[in-house]
């Protein structure tokens, strides 16, 4: 053991990363389905945190276009049995739509950037949630022939709001959350 | 025969660049081997590198080998590796994903396409062993912390491995819960004949069932064999000494001391004679 | 209900969902909810879910009254609040009535929906247990802080999401030990058995018969 000479190193390829992706987003979306339930509303509007959750998971793991809408189904399965919200079946269809959006937004070539800081997560959430809510209220309005008025005064608004309020939730946890995944800054 | 046989292995982790340093080591079939060391010593990377995760899991930089059963780990993949040895590690919680106590344990044998009719007999079989039988419906949620330990080692038990790899098993429990750990670790042992590797700083806790100890410092072995051999040498070569049970190094002291003492009358006079006895040898010193 | 196949029960409810879709009768949207409130009793989840019902009733009423003001006939206000009161109540009986690892296993079985998806689903419900107690240090270190008195909600988000980052940052830690476990045993392997019942039985091929001749009836009627 007292031998210092050194040794003849030969690199292996890491294969960890065949599974973490499905590890990631089942641990995130649980927080997600955790933080929808007990987190406060902050002046009326409530931040939906599945759709945060799978925002940040598509970002930081860089799914395929196929992974990142079963990402979507699971999230929307979620949502549906543990949501309070009325008709949450909704949901199987409006986050999996969420879902291609965001990955369809990341493979644009846009930086985003505003003085040298990366907008893409606040971007691309605010996008997915719009999306998201969008496809939630206009298929309940068309379901249940909801007035038009109550549509665009009344529900509309709210998904704006809550896409604000995801929006600035993905951006403060986007960066710690990528630095721990070690993955490289991207150009 | 040797269950496991690191043959001047080095290994670095992609990132960090640490890792273990021309590792050379045998752990006999049927032993009950304990790892110690300081936090970074190696412990957890030599328990990974028993199971293949280290170097398929992690990548980064290997030369020699390790001999799992007469298998070198870095030609397997690891599920194959997994089925002679079982590992149980330091976050036990996130090593358990399923629902139910009993999906957990037939997690593995699911995947190697175990047939389902063969499923719930091994199954069973597993809980029972480790003293979790009856609660198979149970949710994962509703089991206690050292519950939980004990379905970890119930669904790697089930793959029925030759060697149980344990890594930090008693960091979250209590002292009873860590003996009980102990007892059914060396049950397992005694009674079915699998070999035990466990990582483990505080010796005091693995010492009544371990037979053989090896002692990392700096990725590298700095001492291994029999217990009280390496027991003997860590005091002797001041090696990670101050982890020795208390009890061990008094016997020591007084051993090499030969000393006489004066007609004890009270618990304090003793105590004051003993401690100023191991004082006198080097730094060793009765803090129990 | 307990009795039917796991893919039996979905199917119930994916066919309630869609006749309630079709259906604006206010009297057999109620003898829906009948219906449905029927075999939760049987189920013996009646209790358990009352309040759950009474709320949702009140979301409904609220909802079926909200549409008055903007000429919607009250039939119509009534028919859409029992629509949503039948979906949800379908989703509320299919849950009370199947065990989540067996419906997964009849996905990945019968529907041939990928495991890891399926796996992603129930594993991520294993997790949510253990973040609750995470989500109470949130909610400490929150208070501790005095975050809650900020007066601007912009700034009250921004606290908030920092003060949620080491859940995220610990669970991206755990999430490496996980698939540690995954790979260890034998996770994404192409022949993969389970262990859960999930096979029809006569009765549950009897149920998907039902199901078709109500749905060909509710057509028809429309």
């Amino acid at each position: 053991m007292e031998n210092n000479k050194p040794v003849e190193m030969r690199q292996v390829k890491s294969q960890g990363g065949k599974f973490r992706w499905v590890a990631v987003s089942a641990l995130l979306l649980a927080i997600g389905a955790i933080m929808r339930l007990v987190s406060p509303s902050f002046a009326g509007v409530s931040i939906n945190w599945i759709i945060t959750m799978y925002c940040i998971t598509i970002l930081v793991i860089h799914p395929s276009v196929p992974k990142a809408v079963a990402i979507g189904l699971v999230a929307g399965a979620i949502n549906t049995i543990t949501s309070k919200s009325p008709m949450p079946h909704l949901n199987m269809v409006s986050e999996p739509i969420g879902a291609l959006t965001c990955v369809l937004l990341m493979g644009l070539p846009f930086a985003m950037k505003v003085g040298g800081v990366s907008l893409r997560p606040a971007v691309i959430t605010f996008i997915t949630t719009f999306a998201s809510g969008f496809t939630f209220i206009t298929s309940f309005k068309m379901l249940m022939n909801i007035p038009l008025q109550i549509y665009l005064y009344g529900m509309l608004p709210v998904v704006v709001f809550t896409a604000v309020a995801n929006t600035i939730i993905a951006q403060v946890l986007y960066y710690p959350a990528r630095k721990l995944l070690g993955q490289e800054e991207e150009s | 025969m040797e269950a496991v046989r690191f043959e001047d292995f080095s290994y670095q982790y992609p990132k960090t660049g640490q890792g273990l340093d021309r590792v050379t080591l045998s752990v006999p079939q049927g032993s009950f081997t304990v790892v110690t060391g300081t936090n970074g010593s190696g412990k957890t990377t030599l328990c990974l590198a028993m199971t293949g995760l280290v170097p398929h899991f992690f990548g980064g930089a290997m030369s020699g080998r390790v001999m799992v059963e007469g298998y070198n780990t870095a030609d397997r993949a690891v599920a194959d590796t997994a089925a002679n040895v079982g590992l149980v590690m330091e976050d036990y919680e996130s090593q358990l994903v399923a629902l139910t106590v009993f999906d957990e344990v037939a997690f593995a044998l699911e995947n190697a396409a175990v047939p389902a009719h063969l499923i719930r007999d091994r199954v069973l079989a597993a809980l029972e062993s480790v003293g979790l039988a009856g609660l198979e419906e149970r949710e994962l949620s509703a089991l206690s912390g050292g519950q939980k330990q004990r379905l970890a080692v119930a669904s790697v038990l089930v793959s029925r491995p030759a060697i149980l790899v344990l890594d930090e098993p008693t960091s979250a429990l209590d002292p009873e819960g860590a003996a009980d750990l102990y007892e059914l670790i060396a049950r397992l042992n005694r009674e079915q004949g699998i070999t035990v590797v466990v990582s483990e700083h505080d010796l005091a806790r693995a010492l009544p069932h371990a037979d053989s100890v090896v002692v990392m410092a700096a990725g590298r072995v700095a001492l291994a064999g029999p217990l009280n051999e390496v027991l003997t040498r860590m005091l002797s070569e001041q090696v990670y000494d101050a982890a020795v049970p208390s009890l061990r190094r008094l016997k020591a002291a007084l051993e090499t001391e030969q000393r006489q003492f004066s007609a004890w009358m009270t618990a304090g006079e003793a105590a004051a004679e003993i401690n100023a006895c191991l004082k006198s040898t080097r730094r060793l010193s009765l803090s129990a | 209900m307990k009795s039917l196949a796991p893919l039996c029960n979905l199917l119930l409810m994916i066919m309630v969902s869609i006749w309630t879709v079709l259906l604006w009768d206010p009297a057999l949207l109620a003898l829906l909810l009948a219906l449905e409130l029927g075999l939760l009793a049987v189920a013996g989840q009646l209790g358990k879910l009352a309040k759950a019902l009474f709320g949702l009733f009140m979301v409904a009423m609220f909802f079926a009254a909200i549409q008055l003001p903007f000429d919607v006939a009250v039939a119509t206000a009534v028919a859409s609040g029992l629509k949503m009161m039948v979906m949800t109540v379908a989703v509320l009986l299919m849950l009370a009535t199947t065990r989540l690892p067996s419906l997964t296993a009849a996905l990945v079985r019968q529907v041939r929906i990928p495991y890891e998806y399926a796996f992603m689903f129930t594993s991520a419900l294993r997790f949510m247990p253990d973040f609750i107690a995470e989500s109470h240090a949130v909610r400490e270190a929150q208070v501790c802080r005095g975050y809650v008195h900020s007066k601007n909600p912009l700034k009250r988000i921004v606290a908030y999401a920092a003060s949620v980052e080491p859940m995220v940052l610990r669970a991206i830690t755990r999430s490496d030990t996980m698939a540690m476990s995954l790979e260890l045993r034998g996770f994404g392997s192409v022949n993969r058995t389970f262990s859960q019942q999930i096979a029809f039985q006569t009765r549950d091929y009897l149920m998907v018969g039902f199901l078709a001749l109500v749905t060909a009836a509710v057509i028809v009627c429309r």
